[in-house]
């Protein structure tokens, strides 16, 4: 389990994760990109909705 | 640097625990009922909302009680693990570590409050802050370990929710919303007592000092029929205050009069039942009981809103 960095040169241990941490690992990940995704969309809607019709005026393009 | 040294000396610690893990933290059973009276509160507020913004500050306020469940998790670990009700809890089971926890509750606490805030207005994320700082400094660190009557004072935080789905609609503080607020602060200690005392003897292995442990169980009747008797008219004021029909009249009324009836029951048995039969009824009994006055509450809000139908007893009288 244990990672440990010898000497240059020397061989590196490497952590070796147990099947069941890759599938949690990934578990996670996946629940992160998620919430990250609805976290977006929540403000992107919201961001919509408080400015309602005046997000379309853009005095650039309608003067 | 703990980390490091862990790593070197071969302690590292790679977690297994799954999304379920994380979201058991936010003690799903506790946020329904919020989620499920934040929604009544908004709905029985005067005004409007937009329905998108509805959705989103019901799942921030949502988000928020999670985050105060989590933080409760990890200040509370050491007493989950010695009672049966808790100790799978993720935790105590060894799946999450206390500071993941921590961490887990701090950042979803901010993010709730800031969210609810951008997303409805401040005062409601300011209650939704005072919420999570009252569940998990004011009662679960400091009260719950300290007083026989923590669960009176905890019970407030989890009364907060209708008022926060009220003022999402009007942003400001009314006296309709603190009779929500009311009803729950007064219906959860009998709540609450009823199952203290078929599980008394868990709270007192693990220390905390639950009233039936430190006054008696006479004592706790006697405060359980006291609250169940102020809780009958508050559940009815909705009606008299005009935010509540005739149908909320009629049906509060059934349900808090077989609520005190229960817990005079309760009282009058005065634990000569080994099994604790009344108790445990009661406790059942008072679960249905908030779910069905804020039920009440929910469908003549919905069918105001939809068909514009309303009978008060203002009304009537």
């Amino acid at each position: 389990m244990a990672e440990v960095r010898h000497k240059k040169g020397e061989k590196i241990e490497r952590v070796n994760l147990s099947e069941k941490q890759l599938k949690s690992r990934k578990a996670r990940n996946i629940a992160i990109a998620l919430c990250l995704a609805a976290f977006v969309g929540v403000f992107y809607v919201a961001t919509v909705v408080k400015f309602g019709p005046a997000i379309m005026q853009n005095r650039g393009f309608n003067q | 640097m703990a980390m490091v040294e862990d790593i070197v000396s071969g302690d590292a610690r790679v977690s297994e625990a799954t999304p379920a893990d994380y979201f058991e933290l936010l003690k799903p059973k506790v946020m329904r009922l919020v989620v499920f009276t934040a929604l009544v509160g908004m709905l029985a507020a005067p005004g409007a909302i937009n329905p998108f913004l509805a959705v989103f500050s019901i799942l921030a306020i949502a988000v928020g009680a999670g985050a105060s469940g989590a933080l409760n998790m990890w200040y509370d670990s050491d007493i989950d693990g010695v009672m049966t009700r808790t100790i799978k809890r993720p935790v105590p089971s060894g799946r999450v570590t206390p500071s993941e926890a921590l961490i887990f509750g701090v950042i979803l606490s901010a993010l709730s409050v800031l969210t609810l805030g951008l997303v409805a207005n401040w005062v409601a994320a300011g209650l939704l802050a005072f919420t999570i700082f009252f569940y998990a400094v004011i009662y679960t660190v400091w009260l719950k370990r300290s007083t026989p009557q923590n669960i009176v004072i905890g019970g407030a935080a989890g009364a907060f929710p209708p008022m926060i789905g009220w003022a999402c609609v009007t942003g400001t503080l009314t006296i309709e919303s603190a009779v929500l607020f009311a009803i729950i602060f007064l219906w959860t200690p009998p709540h609450f007592w009823a199952l203290a005392l078929w599980k008394m003897r868990d709270y007192d292995n693990a220390g905390v000092p639950m009233l039936p442990n430190v006054v008696g169980e006479k004592k706790t009747r006697d405060q359980m029929l006291i609250y169940a008797a102020i809780l009958l008219p508050v559940t009815v004021a909705p009606a008299f205050l005009g935010f509540g029909g005739v149908a909320y009249a009629i049906v509060s009324t059934i349900l808090a009069g077989t609520f005190l009836a229960l817990t005079y029951k309760v009282w009058a048995i005065a634990g000569a039942d080994p099994n604790l039969k009344a108790e445990k009824y009661l406790f059942g009994f008072s679960i249905f009981f908030l779910f069905a006055v804020f039920a009440t509450l929910l469908i003549e809000a919905v069918v105001f809103r939809s068909f514009g139908l309303s009978l008060t007893l203002g009304d009537i009288f």
